[in-house]
């Protein structure tokens, strides 16, 4: 049996013991059967010694089980890792940040506790999952939406604690920035509640997210302070109709003014739901990309020339074959929500805003009622932007091979750069440089993401496999990709456990100050260090003595 | 014939639902009676197959398609999509079975697979073919195969994350076998509107 780091084979039995008498003997797992499932599936480490797998998992049921967890993890010094439903692929899975931790499966504390939706809130435990919260609401026929992820069968807690995101409002789709009001049990095992909740019987705890005094919440996003066991997240009241709309700009450059007038119209709060950039010169214009299976637009073959140059896709040359084939080089594709006046009034904005820009066309596709009919929904490949989850992001499918290896699934590296286009065409141009001197399976030309309100987001999926010399070769490609982002002052939002550390390392103001604060405050409130050791970089002050 | 464990055993068959510690009402369907008969006397607590997953994402070729139009004369059959609709029809399934059979993609099979994790399932045993092994040459044969146990396959029920490859364009078809164990995911209804 895997041992936890400084963990007696007598203690570490004993723990085990006693988590078994709170939660039952078959909520305690500890076989390589079931401990092969607390993996990460899309684990950078696979099979090799420094892959951080599980020693034990155990699935609580209440917070109150919890409570006593926590306690017994204490009393025997036992590393424990909690996990929502483990879904985040890509940035972790279920497996714990350090080898031999015990997971804290929360996946049985399934309960809707509270939906209201007269205040369109709603207050869930961990384990429910989008596909849960979405089919609740379809079977009470409540008027409300959520945002959701792609993929959708994740935790809307374990989600929003990992910093994800979604594809509806702006206001919604940052999914910590959308919740309000946390019960987390303590690394001590004390329970707390957060803004107006720490009130016995608050009647706001869902409505008024600074309550008093310090706001807190957000020590408990990509941390180790605690198990959050309840959350609150404000809802979207469901929207009457849908459009979307697309613009086109000829030019390279014309980015420039595009990205400064869209962000205008997004501080004015006329632009809400996600714009989309993409480039004609792909051969994927606006909304086809959205539907399976559509005729894609017919690429001109001065086009392709450029795009295919070994030497990478030049800029200027790909700008003057765009302009003489008659594409457009980018394409904006807007999601509007709302009364039919509403959407017609924002697109009556957005084309008088964006009209400044010569050549600049315009296209409003039909205003359509929600909810769409089902027959209209089956062929959309991704149905987010319409508050249903699905797992259809599956159905891409990791069909490629890196290194002659098969490729199983992927790690995201994740910089957030500035919302201009003279920063997403720098970025574009050093990923790109990047990507061909590694040979990523990447595109030619790859856009930055609007996903973030006041920046963009520049993510991209590296190759995982199953061979320990190319993940190793991957890790090390992330890592340069990592220096060469801190290098421009891009930082990562959210990493796989293996780039923890060298992420944090990039956030060194005034020699490492956040991060000494974090531990500074990690030292005080887990004094056992028995809390998701080494998320995010954060660790304990005996794992940091191990560490150096 | 044997009714102990076999890991070798291929899939959708009954020695290996059987040998997976699963039921006996499936030799009706996939079997003899009098199989079924010795079976039930070894083993107590032998389970039927309850569902038959299909991939919604798959062309079958037709003489698995056949197969699978035969055996939804005496099986739920029920079709897999990486929709909301389809999850909770996912989910539907898996509260009601305790042993289930499907033939999908990588990739749905990997999406089945975590979520039936959460109601306690356990990939039982996989095996995979190539879509051109399905041809109209010897995709009678290879259809037989899995109706009479006789097939060539070799079924890998250890580590089955690292065993297929979660991809839907790999020309691979997968048939498994998940069965369920005792733990399952809360089915919690105390929500207040």
């Amino acid at each position: 049996m895997k041992l936890p780091p400084d963990v007696t084979q007598a203690d570490f039995a004993a723990a085990l013991k006693a988590f078994a008498a709170i939660v039952g003997s078959e909520w305690l797992f500890t076989s390589d059967e079931d401990l092969e499932l607390y993996r990460d599936s899309y684990s950078i480490l696979w099979d090799e010694t420094a892959e951080p797998t599980a020693s034990a998992a155990v699935a609580p049921d209440t917070s109150e089980q919890v409570v006593e967890l926590v306690k017994i993890a204490n009393r025997y010094k036992t590393p424990i890792y909690p996990i929502s439903t483990g879904k985040n692929l890509g940035y972790g899975g279920a497996a714990p940040a350090v080898a031999g931790s015990v997971v804290l499966d929360l996946k049985r504390m399934n309960r809707i506790v509270e939906i209201n939706e007269r205040n369109a809130y709603v207050v869930v435990e961990p384990g429910v999952s989008y596909f849960d919260l979405y089919a609740y609401i379809q079977d009470k026929g409540l008027k409300l939406w959520i945002d959701c992820p792609s993929p959708g069968w994740g935790s809307l807690i374990g989600n929003a604690l990992d910093g994800g995101v979604g594809v509806t409002l702006a206001s919604y789709r940052s999914h910590f920035d959308a919740q309000c009001g946390i019960e987390v049990v303590l690394p001590d095992g004390r329970m707390m509640r957060t803004g107006m909740g720490a009130m016995p019987n608050a009647k706001t705890w869902q409505q008024f997210r600074p309550g008093f005094g310090p706001r807190i919440d957000g020590l408990f996003k990509q941390s180790n302070f605690g198990v959050v066991t309840k959350m609150g997240f404000w809802l979207m009241s469901a929207p009457e109709n849908f459009a979307t709309g697309v613009v086109t700009v000829p030019k390279f450059h014309d980015l420039i003014p595009l990205v400064d007038t869209i962000g205008r119209l997004e501080q004015s709060k006329i632009v809400q739901g996600l714009w989309t950039l993409s480039s004609p010169t792909t051969g994927v214009r606006g909304d086809a990309a959205h539907i399976i299976g559509g005729v894609p637009p017919q690429v001109d073959p001065r086009i392709t020339a450029v795009m295919n140059d070994p030497a990478g896709a030049d800029m200027t040359k790909l700008d003057i074959a765009a302009q003489a084939a008659g594409v457009p080089f980018w394409a904006c594709e807007f999601n509007l929500y709302g009364p039919a006046k509403l959407i017609a009034a924002q697109w009556e904005c957005i084309c008088d805003a964006i009209r400044t820009i010569p050549g600049a066309q315009f296209k409003l596709n039909a205003i359509r009622p929600l909810p769409l009919p089902a027959a209209e929904l089956a062929p959309l490949f991704d149905t987010g932007p319409f508050g249903i989850p699905s797992l259809r992001t599956f159905s891409m499918g990791p069909m490629i091979s890196y290194e002659g290896e098969d490729v199983v699934g992927h790690v995201f590296f994740s910089p957030v750069i500035p919302r201009t286009g003279e920063a997403a065409i720098e970025a574009m141009d050093v990923f790109a440089k990047l990507g061909r001197k590694y040979k990523l399976p990447s595109p030619p030309l790859q856009f930055p993401s609007s996903i973030f309100e006041r920046a963009f987001l520049f993510a991209m999926g590296l190759p995982v496999t199953r061979s320990a010399t190319v993940n190793a070769k991957v890790r090390d490609v992330v890592r340069e990709l990592i220096a060469v982002s801190a290098e421009h002052g891009w930082g990562e939002y959210r990493t796989a456990p293996a780039f923890y550390d060298t992420v944090m390392e990039t956030y060194s103001y005034n020699d490492h100050a956040l991060r000494d604060f974090l531990e500074t405050l990690k030292d005080a409130v887990d004094p056992n260090g028995i809390m998701s050791v080494g998320r995010y970089g954060i660790r304990p002050r005996a794992a940091r003595k191990a560490k150096a | 014939m044997t009714i102990l464990p076999d890991t070798t055993a291929p899939l959708i068959t009954r020695r290996a639902v059987i040998g997976t510690g699963a039921v006996a009402a499936s030799l009706a369907y996939a079997g003899s009676s009098a199989a079924s008969a010795r079976a039930a006397d070894n083993r107590a607590a032998i389970r039927p197959i309850d569902a038959m997953l299909i991939d919604d994402g798959l062309d079958l070729p037709r003489p698995l398609a056949d197969f699978v139009t035969a055996r939804a004369r005496t099986l739920p059959v029920v079709t897999i999509r990486l929709d909301a609709a389809g999850h909770s029809a996912l989910n539907r399934v898996l509260n009601e079975s305790h042993v289930i059979v499907g033939i999908t993609a990588g990739a749905t099979l990997f999406c089945v697979e975590r979520i039936a994790w959460e109601h306690g399932y356990r990939l039982a045993a996989r095996t995979q073919r190539g879509h051109a092994d399905f041809n109209a040459e010897n995709g009678r044969r290879v259809v037989a195969a899995f109706l009479n146990d006789a097939h060539p396959f070799t079924a890998s029920p250890a580590l089955p994350a690292a065993a297929y490859r979660p991809s839907l364009n790999d020309g691979m078809l997968h048939a498994w076998a998940m069965r369920k164990d005792a733990r399952t995911r809360s089915d919690h209804t105390e929500s207040r509107t």
